[in-house]
């Protein structure tokens, strides 16, 4: 059994049970004039995330922000407080991405898919259509960042 | 990731999955009773019940929601009181949903109601322009903060509601008039600030 669940790369559920509560992220998206490019600033938020694990990540944080992701998005379910759900994703999917040094960046900026991006510019009495822009901008400016740093921690060499 | 750190995660894991199950079949007491104690009509008003919109239901399914249209004395008033008991995302920030609808709000000031306050916004659209008043109530105190709002009810879910009632949402906007007197209309109808 233990063989069998050593196999499986347990951070990767951690992403699933973090998607699955966050499933409330599609009914904002389709229903609030603020989130309604939430979906496009998390996709590009998260390609180079994809690159990383394409080219076989090592998470140096692995564990640890694993379980302090996990944590959040239980914490979030059972206080029913999404915006914890979220963070717990993002972090969940840095987990598997290999966050480390300067792609913190990339993981802090994961904000522009969550809806709490859209509250705080309507409390900047912003229209959504700017607000949406400005979303889509941050997603941008992650991108790039997640794709220059992002699994780009040097190897660990022995002495 | 070693052995000992991936059992540790599967074991956290799997905790996480059965108390987000679990958590789900232990009843939270909502705030029903205190939407049905709303009466339809009373001295010096009278209400009719008016039915939800389309995406009014896909927004607020499966919470409980009541809307309404009052005459009070020589006022109109719609109401809308929101408990979130079983979907607490159906309550948003009032000011996020008008600015969402395309409102944009003026000035906004708040109005003193017993156990706490109600906020009066001032709307335009288009050239219209009307205010509007909205509340957060537990049945004690009340307030206009989706801070506190968010603060009592993650508070009341973690807790399985031992530290207090669920708030209940209240908006208020005049019907065909741009303002209304509001201090008369609650002077008027009381039972609106005892829910």
């Amino acid at each position: 059994m233990m063989r069998f669940l050593n196999q499986i790369r347990v951070e990767w559920l951690v992403v699933a049970f973090c998607a699955w509560h966050a499933a409330d992220l599609l009914h904002a998206w389709g229903h609030s004039p603020y989130d309604r490019l939430g979906w496009l600033a998390l996709l590009l938020w998260s390609l180079p995330a994809g690159r990383s694990v394409w080219h076989g990540s090592k998470p140096a944080a692995g564990f640890k922000l694993a379980m302090a992701s996990l944590a959040l998005a239980l914490i979030g379910v059972l206080g029913d407080l999404n915006f914890l759900v979220y963070w717990g994703l993002a972090g969940a999917i840095g987990s598997v991405a290999g966050v480390t040094g300067r792609a913190w960046l990339w993981l802090a900026l994961a904000v522009c898919w969550m809806p709490v991006f859209g509250w705080f510019g309507s409390q900047l009495h912003l229209p959504a259509r700017p607000v949406n822009s400005l979303r889509l901008l941050v997603a941008l400016a992650a991108a790039a960042a997640g794709w220059r740093w992002l699994g780009s921690a040097p190897p660990k060499t022995s002495a | 990731m070693n052995n000992s750190a991936k059992k540790i995660l599967w074991v956290a894991l799997g905790i996480a999955l059965l108390l987000s199950l679990v958590w789900q079949f232990v009843p939270l007491r909502d705030a029903s009773a205190r939407l049905d104690a709303i009466p339809l009509s009373g001295l010096g008003f009278q209400g009719k019940d008016l039915p939800l919109a389309e995406v009014e239901k896909a927004i607020y399914s499966p919470a409980r929601v009541l809307k309404r249209v009052y005459q009070v004395g020589r006022q109109q008033v719609i109401v809308v009181a929101i408990d979130g008991s079983r979907n607490r995302h159906a309550i948003h920030d009032p000011t996020f949903c008008f600015r969402g609808a395309g409102w944009i709000i003026g000035a906004a000031r708040d109005l003193p109601v017993p156990g706490g306050y109600a906020r009066v916004l001032s709307l335009t659209k288009d050239g219209r322009h009307i205010e509007a008043v909205y509340w957060l109530s537990d049945g004690q105190t009340r307030h206009a903060s989706a801070l506190d709002y968010w603060w009592q009810t993650t508070w009341r879910r973690l807790t399985l509601g031992h530290s207090g009632a669920e708030p209940i949402l209240f908006v208020l906007q005049p019907v065909n008039r741009e303002s209304l007197d509001w201090e008369l209309l609650l002077e008027q109808f009381p039972a609106l600030l005892e829910s």
